[in-house]
């Protein structure tokens, strides 16, 4: 069992009248990359700044490493933050951006430099310490303000969105630069994003949130696999939800009457599930099997073809079922998949599903 | 269809009107011109004259009563004595109004317009109320009467220096300071190393505006200043009841062109349209 870093517990933090976030808690691990997933608005930002002490929430309780500092100043809680618009000092060198925090620090000059040039080789900028921030590019901006929230050697490195202004491309390279860094010095990183694919390809734990509070705490592929709600399997990428009736329940798994007419097995959290119950079925879209050949589709659910969009390495289907479902079904573009044409019919399986509960 | 014949016309007879509208905005703007420069050509014209009178067009060159102002002690001492007064008041209401527009703008959040227009409240108050209630305040605390005097420079300048600096400050980002904190510097350090030096060119136009407006004040002197210490203006006020020579112009000459002087620094500083707009 590794050793927590952070760890916050009731959080609750009001503007006014409107409650931003709460009640939120949740550990970081010692090393871990976690992520703060959730839409614009929902509270993420609040949450870091909570953790950074920029901001003291109203009710709860922060601890770093077992020390209580949930009103203790941010100058000295030993946090490297990075700001969604990097927040570099326009009027210092990159240098001095980077040595600010040691100066505060009363860092000797011969050891700010020293290690201050490391760092900047770390996050691949050598050379470039005499430069004005308005001299470099975004990416290189992004570099540096890493490069200043690193150098201090923080318990704890707090991104806020810090790819949201890199174009595609670079934004794509520095996903996986950024977890790099990130291993290589095996510091404990809270990031915050709205994008999955960011939150899945760098992530050890997400922490998928909505409206304040938190909506699932889970690894990418729980997350994925695994939805407890409503709201997180429709965050997390394409999903097709059917409406269904438990006909019964045994061993894990529960069997459910759908609407597009196949009984289907349907794993998830069962404890309050019985018989006769309204449910929603999961399925993802590469999950989603079809039929086109008659003679196999012995059980099958009959559907037409719809729609079929063709993008390269993926055929995107949408089917018709006899009731007027739709669903999406992605499938490789292999021979046996482009051999289905538009209008066609075929039979679908939907294989086990998700349960999850019809509410919102 | 109507609609396209009547507009070739009326846009011809909109040009002419432009035309003529054009012109009588130029005389009348050169006119406006006119009207605020004169008086301070005449001024400067004057103090070359040669002789006593302070007659215009002068009646020739002479740098005569340049030579006047600087062999007057009086004049001398009440010129140091406005110098020392301006810097003092710059330096006062600078500080003062850098703290209290950092508060504005910072911790003030939706109550900041308000506070902001009664930082500025004095620019409405005539001076001379201001300087006859701290003339009464003076009798209530015995304070000395110097120190009511640079009060009430201080408090004359204040809504310039707040109004520079609440716009400069108004262009922080505030995310530089959180950075700053994040990174171990105090509230107080983050002042010095960050916000100061980002609007450095601001202070010091403030600083440069609060001298301007307390060198030119006569009010608050008026009722202010003690026996035998005197502002320049005071001076050149109680000169003027019994005499009247161009020294009075050549004194106003070395006036104007220090404030034009300062003027210029301070519109390559920030722009001088921005500090004006209180
Ligand atoms: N300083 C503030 N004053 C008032 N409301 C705020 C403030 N900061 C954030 N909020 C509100 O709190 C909620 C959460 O904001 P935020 O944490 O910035 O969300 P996110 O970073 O997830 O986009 C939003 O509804 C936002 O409008
Ligand atoms: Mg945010």
């Amino acid at each position: 069992m590794s050793q927590s870093v952070l760890h916050l517990s009731g959080v609750v933090k009001r503007f006014g009248e409107t409650l931003a976030v709460g009640p939120v808690g949740f550990e970081v691990q010692e090393g871990e990359f976690l992520t703060l997933l959730g839409p614009s608005g929902c509270g993420k930002t609040t949450t870091l700044h909570i953790v950074a002490g920029l901001l003291y929430p109203d009710q709860g309780e922060v601890r770093l490493r077992g020390r209580e500092i949930t009103r203790l100043d941010p100058q000295h809680r030993d946090m490297g933050l990075v700001f969604q618009n990097y927040a570099l000092f326009p009027h210092k060198t990159v240098f001095d951006n980077v040595a600010f925090g040691l100066r505060m620090r009363k860092v000797a000059a011969g050891e700010i430099r020293e290690r201050v040039l490391r760092m900047l080789d770390v996050v691949g900028l050598p050379g470039v310490e005499n430069r004005q921030p308005h001299q470099l590019s975004g990416g290189q901006r992004q570099r540096v303000a890493l490069a200043r929230a690193l150098v201090i050697e923080p318990s704890l490195l707090l991104l806020d969105e810090p790819l949201s202004n890199l174009d595609a491309v670079l934004r794509k390279r520095m996903r996986l630069e950024l977890r790099d860094i990130q291993q290589r010095l095996g510091i404990a990183t809270i990031f915050v994003t709205h994008d999955q694919d960011e939150a899945f390809e760098m992530s050890d734990r997400v922490i998928l949130m909505n409206v304040g509070h938190i909506e699932q705490v889970a690894t990418p592929e729980e997350l994925y696999d695994n939805p407890t709600s409503r709201f997180a399997a429709e965050f997390i990428g394409e999903v097709n939800l059917i409406d269904g009736t438990v006909a019964g329940v045994d061993g894990g798994a529960a069997q459910v009457q759908s609407a597009i007419g196949g009984r289907y097995r349907a794993r998830g959290d069962l404890a309050s599930v019985r018989a006769g119950d309204e449910v929603l079925l999961m399925v993802r879209p590469e999950r989603v099997e079809i039929e086109p050949d008659a003679a196999a589709a012995d059980g099958l659910v009959p559907a037409t073809v719809a729609k079929r969009v063709f993008s390269g390495d993926l055929l995107i289907f949408t089917l018709r079922t006899a009731d007027g479902t739709e669903l999406t079904a992605s499938k490789p573009s292999t021979q046996r998949y482009r051999a289905i044409a538009p209008d066609s019919s075929v039979w679908i399986d939907l294989g086990e599903c998700r349960l999850l509960p019809r509410g919102a | 269809m109507s609609a396209k014949p009547t507009s070739a016309p009326s846009a011809r007879y909109l040009n002419a009107s432009s035309a003529v509208a054009r012109y009588g905005m130029g005389v009348l703007i050169t006119a406006i011109y006119v009207f605020l420069l004169a008086p301070v050509v005449i001024i400067v014209f004057t103090s070359f004259n040669p002789t006593e009178s302070n007659t215009f067009p002068p009646t020739g060159f002479s740098l005569r009563w340049y030579g006047a102002f600087l062999e007057s002690s009086s004049f001398i001492e009440a010129f140091k004595f406005s110098v020392w007064l301006g810097a003092i008041a710059a330096v006062g209401a600078t500080t003062i109004g850098f703290l209290s527009s950092y508060a504005i703008v910072r911790f003030l959040g939706r109550r900041r317009e308000a506070g902001q227009s009664l930082a500025l409240l004095p620019v409405m108050i005539p001076h001379i109320l201001i300087s006859i209630s701290l003339l009464l305040a003076l009798t209530i605390v015995p304070f000395p009467e110097l120190g009511g005097l640079i009060v009430g420079h201080v408090i004359i300048c204040l809504p310039f220096t707040i109004a520079g600096i609440t716009a400069s400050l108004e262009g922080v980002d505030e995310q530089l300071e959180l950075a700053a904190m994040t990174l171990g510097a105090s509230r107080l350090r983050t002042l010095w190393e960050v916000v100061i030096p980002l609007i450095a060119p601001g202070l010091l136009s403030a600083l440069i505006f609060a001298f301007i407006v307390s060198f030119g004040d006569v009010y608050i002197a008026l009722f202010l200043s003690g026996p035998g210490r005197t502002t320049l203006p005071i001076e050149i006020f109680s000169y003027m009841q019994w005499e009247s020579t161009p020294v009075v112009a050549a004194i106003t000459t070395v006036q104007i062109m220090l404030i034009v002087t300062l003027g210029l620094v301070v519109e390559r500083l920030v722009g001088l349209r921005k500090i004006m707009r209180v």
